[in-house]
């Protein structure tokens, strides 16, 4: 197996009382996508905001590569190759589907200063390219505030890959998605896998069994098993404190 | 900011053909104006225009940090007071010829002024937004205050340029070919400068600059994650946002042929407030229609009572419901709420 392209190492994070990163360590291979599960308020959204430098830990490392990416801010670590979606989408709402793209592509420091990027054919080509890459054939041109959830989920992972990752962090990205809607993202997902490497934080267990590689169970900040799929279903800690919750909930 | 901004236009939903012409009918206006009001026998309407044009300018330029940045400054006064002190301080020096802190020359040069008061204001703003920036929303509009007033003060305070009174000026600055004395003359230099501010607004608008400080407004938290120092951006919008209110400050200094610390005071900072939002937050022309409508609209009401600051509340109040996202967004955006 080749060098992970992303090693968490004994990560810790408190807030005041709560525990909420608990000696996190884990990696993800260069071809490799890696689940992360566990119940609500498990710390799964803190933990990508502490890989992207958005949320300080209180002790251990983020390395993306070799490179060791403490005291790093947001912007530099993605230069360096990391890309995040968010839980809740986190999109541009007086911008088309093709600026949200083009912002990122512009944020990587392309064209003259005083050029006007919206009227650059070749970048909005680029850009055009991400979208279909997520599955957004032909929306380039709409308000993002006439864009649909689902699409506002695809639209978070045009953006992403038009900002040129190594690593994807991927917070729920089926949450809120209807049947044919969460096929889609699995489709678009499986066909970027050997591009980038992902860490995949989803509750929808028929997702993650059809992607991840790998599955580790985070439950109040720690990780309680890490292993395959027939590992993770097998493994009886998980099953009292997870699956099983989920399992009683329906 | 929860002020509903206009979505992209849609193919059902074009804009009326008089849109494409309206800034060509609005520049004819305003270059056959001096001279309507010459024939017309009332001088006084260009040296009125004139004030609405500079003004014009510092909205403009408060609209860059405030409608493209989404940052609520209730403390552009400050940096159009400082580009008016820039302008007043080289002027008294450039005639007595003694240098200002004892190096720097003085200058009775408009050209050599005014990139005084831009550099000057741009400082100020750099500073002031190295501070500020660090807060967002309400602490944002009171920090801004705070230290427009503490500017204000020091002026009030600093006798040497006659503090309460501020400075007078003999003569306008001197701009080489041109009788600046001529208030016709000095209306056009007015307007053509107005004019090279939105031409260079409206390339920095639809700039990547303009783009991603467009973003930050929308998210800051998207815009971070894909990479971009937002803080950065922010500030760099701030101090160009001051230069340019610096920028009128210095010319109105030349034009009134004074300056005193009343420029800076908070009222004027709610002035420049009120004709962005007014006209229209964000767009090109917004602000210009804004500083017209404000000054246009005090100067009737005061003309017609004197009890006229009770009348336009109400009827800003009445306009800004009336003209939703400003005056410049008529015939432009979409049906519904
Ligand atoms: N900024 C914060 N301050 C205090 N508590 C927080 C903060 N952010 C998250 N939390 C708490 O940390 C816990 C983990 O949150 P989160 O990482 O969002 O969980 P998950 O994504 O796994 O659902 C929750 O109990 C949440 O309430
Ligand atoms: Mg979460």
């Amino acid at each position: 197996m080749s060098a992970p392209a992303l090693r968490i190492e004994a990560l810790n994070k408190r807030f005041g009382g709560l525990l909420v990163t608990d000696d996190v360590t884990l990696d993800v291979g260069a071809q490799e996508i890696h689940a992360l599960i566990g119940p609500n308020g498990a710390g799964k959204s803190t933990l990508i905001g502490q890989v992207m430098g958005e949320i300080a830990p209180d002790s251990g490392r983020v390395r993306l590569g070799e490179r060791d990416l403490s005291g790093l801010s947001q912007a530099a670590r993605v230069r360096l190759g990391l890309a995040r979606t968010f839980q809740v989408p986190e999109v541009l709402g007086d911008y088309s589907a093709r600026d949200n793209v083009l912002a990122a592509l512009l944020a990587r420091g392309r064209t003259r200063i005083f050029a006007n990027p919206r009227r650059d054919g070749a970048l909005a080509v680029e850009a055009d390219g991400f979208l279909v890459r997520a599955g957004l054939v032909g929306r380039g041109d709409v308000p993002v505030a006439d864009l649909a959830h689902g699409e506002r989920k695809l639209l978070e992972l045009a953006v992403a890959l038009a900002t040129g990752p190594r690593v994807l962090l991927l917070d729920e990205p089926m949450a809120g998605l209807g049947p044919n809607e969460s096929a889609q993202m699995i489709e678009v997902l499986r066909g970027l896998r050997g591009d980038v490497a992902m860490l995949l934080v989803e509750h929808d267990m028929k997702a993650v069994f059809a992607l991840a590689d790998r599955i580790s169970v985070l439950v109040y900040g720690r990780i309680i098993a890490s292993g395959s799929a027939q590992e993770i279903q097998a493994d009886p800690l998980v099953r009292s404190a997870y699956l099983g919750a989920e399992e009683a909930r329906c | 900011m929860d002020e509903p901004r206009t979505p992209a236009v849609t193919k059902d939903a074009k804009p009326p053909r008089w849109r494409a012409w309206a800034p060509y009918a609005g520049l004819l206006a305003l270059v056959a104006l001096p001279f309507a009001a010459q024939a017309l026998g009332q001088a006084a309407l260009t040296t009125l225009a004139t004030r609405m044009v500079i003004l014009a300018i510092a909205a403009s330029a408060l609209n860059i940090a405030l409608g493209l940045g989404g940052l609520v400054s209730f403390g552009h006064a400050a940096f159009y007071g400082v580009g008016a002190y820039a302008v007043g301080i080289l002027t008294t020096h450039g005639a007595s010829g003694a240098p200002f802190l004892g190096f720097i020359p003085g200058s009775e040069l408009l050209g050599v002024n005014l990139l005084a008061a831009m550099l000057a204001s741009g400082l100020v703003a750099g500073a002031i937004g190295a501070l500020a920036l660090r807060t967002s929303g309400v602490q944002f509009i009171m920090i801004t205050l705070a230290f427009a007033q503490m500017l204000f003060f020091f002026f009030v305070a600093l006798k040497a340029y006659g503090g309460d009174d501020g400075v007078s000026m003999r003569r306008r600055n001197a701009l080489p070919g041109l009788n600046m004395r001529d208030d016709m003359t000095f209306y056009f230099v007015s307007l053509a400068i107005l004019a090279v501010w939105l031409g260079i607004s409206a390339r920095l608008f639809h700039s990547r600059f303009g783009l991603l400080l467009g973003g930050i407004r929308q998210s800051e938290r998207r815009m971070q994650a894909i990479g971009v120092s937002t803080v950065r951006t922010r500030w760099l919008a701030f101090v160009l946002s001051g230069m340019g209110t610096g920028l009128a400050g210095g010319l109105m200094a030349v034009f009134g042929r004074f300056v005193s610390p009343d420029m800076m005071h908070w009222t004027q900072s709610g002035e420049l407030l009120i004709m962005v939002v007014l006209g229209g937050a964000g767009t090109i022309f917004g602000p210009v229609l804004g500083a017209f409508a404000l000054i246009g609209l005090e100067t009737l009401l005061a003309g017609w009572t004197e009890h006229w600051q009770v009348i336009l509340g109400p009827a800003l109040v009445l306009m800004a419901l009336t003209f939703r996202g400003g005056l410049a967004r008529l015939g432009r955006r979409r049906e519904g709420p």
